[in-house]
This record gives C-alpha cells, structure tokens and sequence, in this order.
C-alpha cells in the first residue's frame, strides 16, 4: 500500500483525512494514526509556508514501519544543511511551540535531506504494537533548545 | 483554513466569560480567528475561561495564535483552558504551551514587559477564583443531580423490598402447604387417627387437663 498526493494551503484538511485513512490501513490505532496526520500536516504546512506553496506526500509501509516523505520544490530550505533547524535559527525552527518541534515529538524518527531544490523531510512511525505510543509525547533528547524555549512567544 | 473550519462563542457563565473554540484551528489563517476571538472576548465583561471541548484539531501554528490571542485579551484580562479534550491537551503539552495559567517550565513567569509581578499575581488569583465559583456551581449541579438520582434509587429499594415481602409471604405459604400435606398425606385429608389430649378432647374435658381422646377419622 501506499500513498502520494500532492497538496497546497487549501487541502490540507483533505490531506489530514487521507493519512489518518493511509495510517490506519498500516494498522496504526486511531490516537497514533491522529499523530501521523498531526505530523504531516505540519511539514505539509511548512512546506506551503515556506516551499513555494505547494509539496508532495509520499506515504509507504518499509520493514514493519511507515514511512512518509513531504518534498517540496524550495525555495525554502534552499542551502540548508542536511537537517536545518537542528541547533540552528533556520526557516523551519526546532522550539518548543513550533511545527518541527512537535513533529520530533510525535514520529518515531525524523530525517532532512536537501530535495533538488527544494527541502525533504522523511518521518518513520514503526508499526508494532506498542512501541510507538511509548515514545509519544517524548521531547527530542538531548535538545539545545529545551534551556531556552518559549522565547518569541 | 476556511473560516467556518473553526467556530468561536462567547458565553457568559457565573460572572465569567467563557470562550468556546471548536473544530479545526491552523495557523494558516488562523489571523481571522484571532480577530473573532477578540470580538467575542470584548463583549463580555469578566476573566476569561476558553472552552476546548468541542475543539477536534489544532497544529502548532493554531496553538501559537490561541496563545497569543490568550495573552493579549483586551484589557489586560486574564485567561485560561478550562476544557480540553486529552488530544488536544497531549498536543499542547507537546508544543510546551500548556496554556492553563501555569506558567511553562523553565519560563520566566512575566510575559509583558513592564507589567509588575504583582498586577500578573492578582490576574491569576482573580482568575483561579472565577475558576473555583464555576467549579462550585459545576459541583451543586452533580449534588442536585445525585439527590435526584438518590430518591429513585431509594424508591427502587422500596418496591423491591415490597416484592421481597410478598415472595417471602407466598414461600411462607407454600411452605406451610407443603408442611400440611406431608402430614395429612394427601393434601385436603385429615389423618386416620388421631391422639387428642386435654382441651382439644373438648368443652366436657376443660376441667381436666389429662383427658385423652382418640378419634378415628375416615378416609375421604
């Protein structure tokens, strides 16, 4: 199984219906497929926000995890290092109250990669039973920002 | 967002304005929210209570508006999450915006500039006491509601106990039934014979207490 759509500011909300569909048919449990969608949408977001306005899901089941990929043709992320925010005042900032924060927060496992062009965020929920809702709700480890959040806000 | 994607009320409740925010609140647009919000607030007098409940989503930039929406109240007006469904809770701890007038950890407590400690501390007491008044009235309304729930519990027990009062009348019955035809034999029989002593012998042996009397009974 699998999934690709491509989305802009106005479906996002169809989007968010799709992936918790998707997440469930992986054989998420509603609260968890609720994160996926929580977690999508904000790169989603981000991707509109700051990608040009537009971006493309890709959602595939890999080695008993799910795995989903939001692209966008930049120019956002244009330059950044292969994870921009981490540690960095980058376009897509890592603070608690912001979207990747609580993307970090909610997948199991979360990749940036420089897209041609534009950004690629790669974020894996593992499928057995359990193991994702224990590490729901976890804050990164080892932040550089969990000393001096809540500024700007 | 489309703007009906949110809805935004204000009630008046026990002197308190509560702030009802439901459905889907991004941070796409979420600028009209803010707006509408603000209307609402400014209508009614009083701290100001944000009901949740019927809030089904809510991303980061959503989170940030109902914040800042939350700290800027006209007026200066204090504010807080009253209800919030867990999902949107286990959210907003996520994004470390708890958003109940607590401050987040490891914050410093003053969020205006200029604003002395004091006039924040007298925000939040007047706060945590229109808190505890709906909370109160919350409470009389479950009283009202057990006492209610409590007559017709006790109307319950009386009827049952009626009922048990009438099995144990007819068990009683059935018991003496049984009893009676074990001893005749057959039910609506007398026995055969039968001892008679003292005063069952009848009037002629009230004087003496030791008369004997055998009656011989036929068999119907």
């Amino acid at each position: 199984m699998a999934l690709e759509e491509l989305f802009d500011a106005g479906t996002l909300p169809e989007l968010r219906r799709a992936v918790v569909e998707e997440a469930v048919a992986a054989g998420l449990a509603g609260e968890r497929a609720s994160d996926v969608a929580l977690a999508l949408h904000e790169l989603a977001a981000n991707a509109v926000r700051h990608g040009g306005g537009a971006g493309r899901l890709q959602m595939t089941v890999i080695g008993g995890a799910l795995q989903c990929q939001v692209s966008d043709d930049g120019p956002g992320a244009r330059g950044q290092a292969s994870a921009p925010g981490l540690g960095t005042a980058g376009p897509w900032p890592l603070r608690p109250g912001h979207g990747l924060w609580l993307v970090t927060g909610l997948a199991d496992q979360v990749d940036f990669a420089p897209g041609q062009g534009g950004s690629e965020v790669t974020v894996t929920f593992t499928l057995q039973p359990g193991t994702g809702s224990e590490r729901a709700g976890c804050l990164p480890a080892g932040s550089d920002w969990t000393g001096a959040g809540g500024d700007g806000w | 967002m489309t703007a009906d994607s949110v809805q935004v009320r204000a009630v008046r409740r026990n002197g308190v304005c509560v702030l009802q925010v439901a459905g889907e609140l991004e941070g796409m647009g979420a600028d009209a929210f803010a707006e509408r919000a603000d209307a609402a607030v400014r209508s009614l007098p009083g701290p100001v209570l944000v009901d949740l409940t019927g809030m089904t989503f809510i991303d980061a930039g959503g989170a940030r508006v109902l914040d800042a929406v939350m700290r800027t109240l006209p007026g200066g007006r204090a504010a807080s999450v009253r209800a919030c469904p867990p999902r949107v809770r286990r959210i907003l701890d996520i994004l470390g915006l708890p958003l109940d007038g607590r401050p987040p950890a490891g914050n410093s407590p003053v969020r205006r500039s200029g604003t002395p400690a004091l006039v924040d501390e007298v925000r939040r007491a007047r706060l945590h006491a229109a808190e505890a008044k709906l909370d109160a009235s919350g409470t009389l309304a479950e009283l009202a509601d057990t006492r209610i729930r409590l007559a017709g519990t006790i109307e319950r027990a009386g009827l049952v106990r009626e009922q048990g009062r009438e099995t144990l009348a007819r068990s009683r019955a059935g018991r003496e039934r049984a009893f009676r035809s074990r001893r005749l034999g057959r039910p609506g029989s007398l026995p055969a014979i039968q001892l008679l002593t003292g005063r069952q012998c009848g009037p002629a042996a009230e004087t003496n207490p030791w008369s004997l009397a055998i009656v011989m009974n036929p068999i119907v």
